[in-house]
């Protein structure tokens, strides 16, 4: 049988619909205006050269005790977590019960080119995390971290198990060599030394040409024919427009930090092996045995399931619980799905602990 | 549209229809600008789309978005264009034997050999994600490919194969004598580099290409399969998301492949090298006009960072020696706490145990205390003596 069922009325119309949506979907695109993101109140309680660390108004009478620092990633901006009403894992969390803190990092400079992971986590998350615990009173946190914020998060626990009472990573890669991680075998023979040498800090622009290339045509082609039609509703036009906003708000990446995590994780998968070294200390995962809530997205393309679900092998702890979300790698924060399952689950989970 | 042209993709009507368009689209460009003259198009949509794209605000946090909106637009007018050429072709072709597919495979093929030489739309709607990598890739120090893309395809420089490669190893094999002998190493070293970059860059593309080819593969094998199976498109849309489908596993086939690992490492590490040369020939200039280089900027940062570093740790250290010394005080006071709670127990027990033996010993105490009087007072009485 002949495949195509096109006529040229058929056609003719499509390419006419398509034309007048694009040029209607142009107006309302150009008088959108500014696209705002953040959905709850917050203050700035600490801040140390770009970092600044945000305090969420509590939502309940009496939250958790043991306050929550989400650590996020280096990678784009924090306001993922956050981004609207409705649509907000911090939201969420607040709503359950939660005393939430998060980390902005800022957007680094020239200043930054020689912050190592130890400056990250050694220096400036251990000092947010001191900060969260002498204002709440208490010893030991809960921590939160997201997909490279995790891997952090992981290291900060193994070498700080004082600090640590909880432990939650979400679409965090642990195993960097998993068969279906795309973006770690493209790296693999990237001279990380000479290319951090010749660009300094490594460009947002860099970082998100490099993410596209993992669906190239799927996200830099057909999502753009697909907006024609979001761009019909203020609200979806909107909706998809923060969410653009946020993939390209990509702040530059301090070299060294750069480097080292691309190097030790994704290169030599050090994590795991228990040699990622940490300014002179090495991260063991055996080293953590306090709770831990493991998170990971069904159809993640960045952090493959495998690449996180590995670290039930690794982690010292005798209290492990594992979530799969049936989503994606952004859709575990923001979708309305993700509303429904993860700040509930992180709610109780800690609750139960604190 | 005419009702006695059995296809007419391409007829008067079909260029009829896309002169409205682009009268419309002047129409709403004249209301924004005041001014709009529109040309006549050599394809009506397309430059529509182009006319509409110079009256996009330069500012404005939208401007980006609508520029890749427009650009995939003007992707898929193109390749509406290309469908419909095709389907047209096909319509004068029997529908109900092999001829069609035929024609299709005739079609695909020509598709195919754009890939090798870069010409057509379809090849230059492939190239946008590498085109988007190159720009970003070359705009953090210089852009080499600026520099690549005045040779074109057509003169051979991108052949690698090319005598002119030859000839340029030859020259840049020969040692340099003489006082300027290290700045004709410099460039020298700095052509190998280019060179070297070419090279990687030309097997990523080709890479690149085969995977074009590979998705057209795919297509057609796809179109093939609906056939068989008696299902159809309906719709540009759907062949447009098809051809999406067939390039997203092509790509990934290559992506996962150990050969992407190499290609793509050799042009990033490549890419990298000839950067780092001229930005270290841009620094010997800089050196030499007594400006500050990148080299001594870098010098800066890193001794800035060190010491940042150092004066964290010793307000680290500061802090934590009084942390200690608060500790130590407040273990000291809680050791004052406890030995006077100590001894006040003690003290209390004393008593409780004198009270407790004269509430025993009643008799006895009263029996002996006139003796114990005496003592005391004999006792008070010597001392007295003595002093006196």
């Amino acid at each position: 049988m002949f495949p195509f069922n096109i006529t040229p009325d058929n056609a003719l119309k499509e390419i006419q619909d398509f034309g007048n949506k694009l040029g209607q979907g142009l107006q309302n695109l150009t008088e959108l205006g500014e696209i705002p993101v953040g959905a709850s109140d917050y203050d700035v309680v600490y801040s140390e050269d770009k970092l600044s660390l945000h305090h969420y108004t509590p939502q309940v009478k009496n939250p958790n005790k043991t306050p929550l620092l989400i650590v996020y990633a280096l990678v784009n901006r924090p306001y993922m977590a956050d981004l609207q009403k409705g649509r907000s894992l911090v939201e969420g969390l607040l709503q359950n019960g939660q005393d939430v803190y998060m980390i902005d990092w800022g957007y680094p400079d020239a200043a930054d080119r020689y912050l190592t992971l130890d400056d990250y986590i050694n220096g400036y998350i251990d000092n947010c995390v001191d900060e969260v615990a002498k204002r709440a009173g208490v010893e030991k946190i809960n921590l939160l971290g997201i997909c490279q914020g995790g891997a952090f998060s992981l290291c900060y626990t193994s070498l700080h198990t004082d600090k640590v009472k909880n432990l939650i990573t979400t679409v965090t890669p642990v195993d960097f060599h998993t068969k279906d991680d795309l973006l770690s075998h493209m790296v693999r023979n990237v001279d990380m030394e000479q290319l951090v040498e010749t660009v300094g800090n490594v460009s947002g622009e860099m970082l998100n040409t490099t993410f596209l290339s993992l669906k190239p045509f799927r996200l830099t082609g057909q999502k753009y024919l697909d907006m024609v039609n979001i761009l019909e509703d203020e609200d979806n036009a909107l909706n998809f427009m923060r969410m653009e906003k946020w993939i390209f708000d990509s702040p530059d990446q301090a070299g060294e930090a750069y480097k080292q995590f691309i190097s030790q994780f994704y290169q030599q998968n050090k994590l795991i092996k228990g040699e990622a070294m940490i300014g002179d200390q090495q991260v063991d995962l055996k080293n953590i045995t306090c709770p831990v809530l493991n998170i990971f997205a069904k159809d993640d393309h960045l952090v493959p399931v495998a690449a996180s679900k590995a670290l039930e092998k690794y982690v010292g702890t005798n209290d492990y619980t594992s979530l799969e979300f049936p989503g994606g790698h952004i859709g575990i924060y923001v979708s309305g799905k993700a509303q429904k399952m993860i700040p509930p689950t992180v709610g109780e989970w800690l609750s139960k602990r604190s | 549209m005419s009702k006695n042209d059995s296809f007419p993709f391409w007829s008067d009507d079909w260029m009829k229809s896309q002169q409205e368009y682009i009268d419309s689209w002047a129409k709403m460009s004249e209301q924004m600008a005041g001014t709009f003259q529109p040309k006549k198009p050599r394809n009506p949509w397309i430059e529509a789309l182009e006319q509409w794209e110079s009256f996009i605000p330069d500012t404005g946090e939208s401007q980006p978005y609508a520029h890749r909106m427009l650009n995939q637009g003007k992707a898929f007018f193109e390749m509406s264009e290309g469908i419909s050429q095709f389907l047209k072709m096909l319509n004068d072709v029997n529908k109900s034997t092999d001829e069609w597919q035929q024609t299709l495979q005739s079609q695909m093929e020509e598709i195919k050999n754009a890939f090798d030489t870069g010409q057509g739309d379809l090849a230059a709607f492939w190239d946008q994600p590498l085109d988007a990598w190159q720009s970003a890739m070359g705009d953090s120090v210089m852009d080499p490919d600026a520099f690549l893309k005045l040779f074109d395809h057509k003169d051979g420089m991108k052949d690698l194969s090319h005598p002119v490669f030859e000839e340029m190893n030859k020259i840049l094999g020969t040692p340099g004598v003489g006082p300027d002998r290290e700045t004709h190493e410099q460039y020298r070293n700095y052509t190998r580099l280019w060179m070297d970059y070419q090279r990687a860059h030309q097997e990523y593309n080709d890479a690149h290409h085969r995977v074009g080819k590979e998705t057209i593969e795919r297509l057609m094998q796809r179109m093939m399969e609906l056939a068989e199976k008696g299902e159809t498109l309906n719709s540009m849309r759907e062949v447009y998301d098809l051809w999406i489908d067939c390039a997203e596993e092509a790509y990934a086939d290559f992506a996962y492949s150990d050969e992407y690992q190499e290609v793509y490492g050799r042009m990033i590490n490549s890419l990298m090298a000839l950067k780092q040369a001229s930005r270290n020939m841009i620094d010997k200039a800089a050196s030499s006009m007594g400006l500050p280089s990148s080299k001594g900027f870098d010098t800066v940062l890193k001794r800035m960072q060190e010491m940042r570093r150092e004066i964290r740790q010793l307000q680290k250290g500061t802090a934590g020696n009084q942390d200690n010394q608060n500790d130590e005080i407040a273990e000291l006071r809680t050791e004052i706490t406890n030995l006077r709670k100590e001894l006040a127990d003690v003290k209390k027990s004393i008593t409780s145990n004198r009270a407790a033996s004269g509430t025993n010993n009643n008799t006895a105490k009263k029996k002996v205390a006139p003796t114990r009087k005496k003592v005391a007072r004999k006792k008070v009485a010597s001392r007295k003596t003595t002093k006196g």
